[in-house]
């Protein structure tokens, strides 16, 4: 008798909020070199439940749209190796977000956050001529290390003050709001304009808990653009 | 005449304040500047206290003998007036954090400012008005 | 810069707790000091329950809460006003740490040492 390929077993948080209760599943999945969470999914679906409710869509990192809590920490279910972790893989949608269906949350709060803060760029309309900026200005490069979020909501799942105040900002909109903030073509009253970034609900809600920058799948550091931001508050300019 | 486009280094000369939450800015400020000074204060008092001398030692004779010297009751009072001040900041933040329907934030600041004021005047009267019995 | 450990969750939660457990402990210290006023009988009524064991551990908890506040305060000011420090907050953590045991273990030393029989620590 031949064994079959080995089989690793996933725990799903299962739920219909108001139709059905919230219940952990079962799965077995044959587990091959490098099978991801989310490759773990796609065959449960295929091959068990088709009722398995997730969302993906690129599968190479680059889209955000299948963040979820992986053995308690957010992570992208593409690029999360099932061989790595620790069994049973407890799979569980984002937090502090509304539920739709097992693993699929509704991202409008996590999108109006980013309204909140005006996140394009408003161009002083003074400027006649384009602005001069050396890609190698310290101002520019600290913009750039912010640039690739992805919105996948990871950070704003894994915030322990996102959980505890519905109204904070969290840390994607409000690393989106230091590159805004830090760009060179806003003119000052681009700052007065985003009057909720340094309210209540803004950059003084964080206390550097850290959790936003470990949970970053594109290695970003909301952490740092926040305390940027408050010393900007203070000093009215930013360091570096 | 339109302005110029900006440089690097103009953007770095401009400084103005965003406007936003003073209060918070102000806090945010005072922990650290309190906080330093209560590193002094706070880890000298634990040390006269508890090391230099012991929970043995420390009577109604110790308290009237230290506070015969006007420092030390000064620097009792900068201790209890930063500690409180420092504490309640914290605790109005935590309050701000998890209490967020009207009537209890109220509720809970309202007291949070009380408790300051009542400790506050409770140790500072204390501090002050303490007569030490007249040396024999 | 990235790092699996949850140090920073761990000193932020310890920093509240500690916090509040300090400002707790603030507010019945000013009531007992405030004793005084009224004569050495009411002031050393307190101190003598203080000097019990139990209280005399429960201040090397306070020691261990006030001590932990200070340094960690410590490395938020350096994190905050230090740019380069974001770089490295694994070293700061870990000193931090450091710098508490250094001070709150000699202090718990001293502070239990009259108290080691009762405790049956010593024969």
């Amino acid at each position: 008798m031949t064994a079959g390929p080995p089989e690793i077993t996933l725990r799903i948080r299962r739920s219909e909020p108001g139709i059905t209760r919230q219940r952990w599943e079962s799965f077995g999945v044959p587990l091959a070199d490098r099978t991801t969470v989310l490759d773990a999914l796609f065959w449960i679906v295929r091959e068990r439940d088709r009722s398995l409710a997730f969302r993906c869509a690129c599968r190479a990192a680059m889209c955000g749209s299948c963040a979820m809590v992986v053995n308690g920490d957010e992570r992208l279910a593409c690029k999360t190796p099932l061989a790595a972790l620790a069994t049973p893989i407890r799979v569980e949608p984002l937090r502090s977000l509304p539920v739709i269906k097992d693993l699929v949350v509704d991202m409008d709060t996590f999108f109006d956050r980013y309204q909140a803060v005006e996140p394009v760029v408003r161009t002083d309309e003074r400027l006649a001529e384009p602005a001069i900026i050396s890609p190698v200005d310290p101002t520019r490069l600290e913009i750039g290390a912010g640039l690739d979020c992805i919105s996948c909501g990871a950070c704003y799942s894994a915030c322990p003050m996102v959980a505890a105040d519905p109204d904070y900002l969290g840390p994607a909109a409000l690393l989106r709001a230091f590159n805004v903030l830090s760009d060179q073509r806003e003119g000052p009253e681009a700052a007065e304009a985003r009057v909720a970034v340094f309210g209540r609900h803004g950059i003084w809600r964080c206390h550097g808990i850290q959790e936003c920058t470990r949970v970053c799948p594109k290695a970003l550091d909301p952490a740092l653009a926040i305390r940027r931001l408050k010393r900007r508050a203070w000093s009215g300019e930013f360091g570096s | 005449m339109s302005a110029a486009a900006p440089t690097s280094t103009a953007y770095r000369r401009r400084a103005s304040r965003p406007a936003g939450s003073r209060l918070e800015l102000w806090s945010w400020y005072y922990f650290r500047v309190s906080g330093v000074l209560l590193l002094l204060l706070a880890f000298g008092h634990l040390a006269i206290m508890h090391i230099v001398n012991n929970v043995d030692a420390i009577d109604y004779h110790f308290v009237a003998e230290r506070w015969r010297t006007v420092g030390w009751r000064v620097y009792d009072w900068l201790l209890l007036f930063l500690a409180l001040t420092h504490g309640q900041n914290g605790l109005r933040i935590i309050i701000d954090d998890y209490l967020h329907r009207a009537p209890w934030r109220a509720a809970a600041h309202t007291a949070n400012w009380f408790l300051l004021a009542l400790f506050l005047l409770l140790g500072t009267a204390t501090i002050v008005t303490f007569q030490p019995p007249p040396a024999r | 810069m990235r790092w699996r450990g949850r140090e920073a969750y761990w000193a932020w939660l310890l920093h509240r707790l500690s916090g509040v457990g300090v400002m707790l402990f603030l507010f019945l210290h000013v009531l007992d000091t405030s004793l005084v006023l009224f004569g050495p009988e009411a002031y050393e009524m307190f101190v003598f329950l203080y000097r019990a064991p139990l209280f005399r551990v429960l201040e090397v908890g306070l020691a261990a809460a006030v001590l932990f506040h200070g340094l960690n305060g410590v490395r938020i000011i350096v994190i905050d006003f230090v740019a380069e420090a974001a770089r490295i907050q694994r070293p700061l953590m870990y000193a931090t740490w450091t710098a508490f045991l250094a001070l709150f273990l000699p202090a718990a030393f001293f502070m239990l040492r009259p108290v080691f029989p009762a405790l049956g620590l010593l024969r």
